[in-house]
């Protein structure tokens, strides 16, 4: 057996199945589905914080002119509040709601019981009330936690028939109503009870408990350097070139940090103090799965223009497109990258540098960091860099990274394109 | 009528692909409808679809659709790579109606 055999036996039998555990783990798929429940909500309240606050301070002083002073009075304190600032409430309906979902069972039920069940842990402040910021990106964890724990006892007890069943005369939709009552009566005696020994705890309760030991410790992780280069960086890419969707298998195991960084971020801007976390889901989706994973828009327009072959021009035309977009699967399937040693090596090194550059960019301020606004991940270069964190400069760092990417492709694009001009020519 | 869904991450990559069976399918007035969706809808429209294609970059999810296709008598199939590379929708859609027993 040659090497190159031996290694894609190892991918199939041993890395694949990995794999295909990993991104089908119903506990994950709950959580990555919940997060995604709220996006579009997110992403209204986003735009209404790109206008309320737009990057310019001219176009700002225009509106404050036109509407008076107090022209984006619905920003900040209306439309945020109701939207991104209920984050931790929409994960543990939503991912309540998908982890019951997944086990085909009445999904409505676990989401509200997901709500229930994290305030239930929520500690109200002295004289009566919760603090809003409860909602909010602090809570995003324990949101999760609270929804996948809640949903699974009503599961469980669904599953057992641990339910009040009434007489087949009763119509389906009251009947219905019953039988989230025992579970949701579990729930509740279960999560007081939680609560009643945490507030022995110093953490005082279990929110406070979740974000000290579980939450700011994995960000401080999954956000650093070495941390972002080891997954979107390496595991990333290293999956593509086995022709699986390397973004979403990382995905599925570090949404929760690059959104709980998000939100984080978010919070900060809001309050004017300085942003916390460089990576989050907005800055992946814009400097690493930029043009797609890769950074591959230079080596596309290098097939549509520059190549001899007529079958790497067909294909850099067809993939242009939708590149300029970051989608990117025409491209690595078509070229193509998958399986491909030669242009793996570009492939591979492109994300790293890109990686490094912008997180280094961000860190010594030469640059601004991701505000936190939700911007969709086919946002094209420069609009979305500077959307993301409300400076020009990033989307002109995306354009000298998308040239960066083009220096280090183009000898290799050379190698690939002889060869396939060499074939056409024999066939 | 055969009704023929691709699924992929967010059901977009495969846009390219579906274009291209859509036209292929126009073009020699094949009965069928061809949509793309989320890999996330497939428990939804396992029952709804007669043939479900799978993009080749989630191909690991392939187990997890045959499982929720099988009650249904549903046709899975993995799109293979050389096929998504070249987007050849008249391969694709060939296999597609292979699968049935049917010939286009």
């Amino acid at each position: 057996m040659s090497m190159k055999e031996k290694f894609t036996g190892f991918v199939e039998n041993k890395v694949m199945p990995f794999v295909g555990v990993v991104s089908t783990n119903k506990i994950l798929l709950a959580i990555r589905d919940g997060l995604v429940l709220s996006m579009p909500v997110m992403i209204v309240g986003s735009i209404a914080i790109v206008i309320g606050d737009f990057p310019v301070k001219a176009v700002q002083d225009f509106f404050a002119m036109v509407f008076g002073e107090n022209w984006n009075w619905w920003n900040w304190d209306v439309i945020n509040p109701a939207t991104m600032g209920l984050v931790a409430l929409f994960t543990a309906c939503g991912v309540g709601y998908s982890y019951a979902k997944s086990h085909e069972v009445e999904p409505l039920p676990a989401g509200i019981l997901g709500v229930t069940a994290y305030f239930l842990l929520l500690v109200q402040m002295d004289g009566g009330g919760f603090a809003a910021d409860d909602f909010g990106a602090k809570g995003l964890f324990a949101a999760i936690i609270c929804g996948l724990l809640s949903s699974a006892i009503y599961i469980w007890l669904i599953k057992k028939n641990l339910v009040i069943k009434m007489p087949d005369s009763v119509p389906v939709s009251i009947s219905r109503s019953f039988t989230a009552m025992i579970p949701m009566g579990v729930v509740v005696i279960l999560f007081v009870t939680i609560r009643t020994i945490f507030a022995m705890t110093p953490y005082g309760s279990v929110n406070e408990f979740i974000l000290n030991v579980l939450q700011l410790p994995l960000l401080g992780v999954g956000t650093s350097l070495l941390g972002t280069e080891i997954t979107a960086g390496f595991f990333n890419t290293f999956f593509w070139i086995f022709g699986i969707h390397g973004t979403l298998v990382v995905q599925s195991v570090m949404t929760p940090i690059w959104e709980a960084a998000k939100y984080a971020n978010l919070a900060a801007y809001q309050s004017g103090l300085e942003l916390p976390y460089i990576v989050t889901t907005e800055y992946l989706d814009h400097f690493v799965f930029l043009t797609g994973s890769g950074l591959t828009l230079p080596l596309c327009a290098m097939c549509a223009f520059k190549s001899r072959s007529e079958q790497l021009k067909k294909l850099g035309k067809l993939a242009l497109v939708p590149s300029i977009f970051n989608v990117n699967e025409p491209l690595i399937y078509g070229l193509p990258i998958v399986m491909n040693p030669i242009m793996a090596i570009p492939f591979f090194i492109t994300p790293i540098l890109s990686i490094l550059i912008s997180y280094l960019a961000m860190a010594w301020n030469i640059v601004g960091k991701p505000t936190g606004v939700a911007v969709p991940f086919t946002t094209p270069a420069p609009f979305g860099g500077f959307l993301i964190t409300g400076d020009i400069k990033v989307g002109i760092l995306q354009i000298l990274v998308l040239l960066m990417a083009a220096v280090i492709y183009y000898p290799f694009f050379k190698i690939w394109d002889k060869k396939c001009f060499e074939e056409e020519s024999i066939s | 009528m055969v009704k023929i869904g691709l699924f992929c991450f967010a059901g977009m990559s495969t846009s390219v692909l579906l274009k291209k069976m859509q036209e292929y399918a126009q073009e020699i007035g094949a009965d069928c409808t061809i949509n793309a969706y989320a890999e996330t809808k497939a428990a939804d429209l396992a029952s709804q679809l007669d043939v479900v294609l799978i993009g080749p970059q989630i191909k690991y999810y392939q187990k997890r659709i045959e499982e929720l296709c099988a009650p249904y008598g549903t046709k899975v199939m993995v799109i293979s790579n050389v096929d998504f590379g070249r987007m050849d929708g008249k391969k694709v859609l060939t296999d597609a109606y292979a699968l049935l027993g049917k010939t286009l």
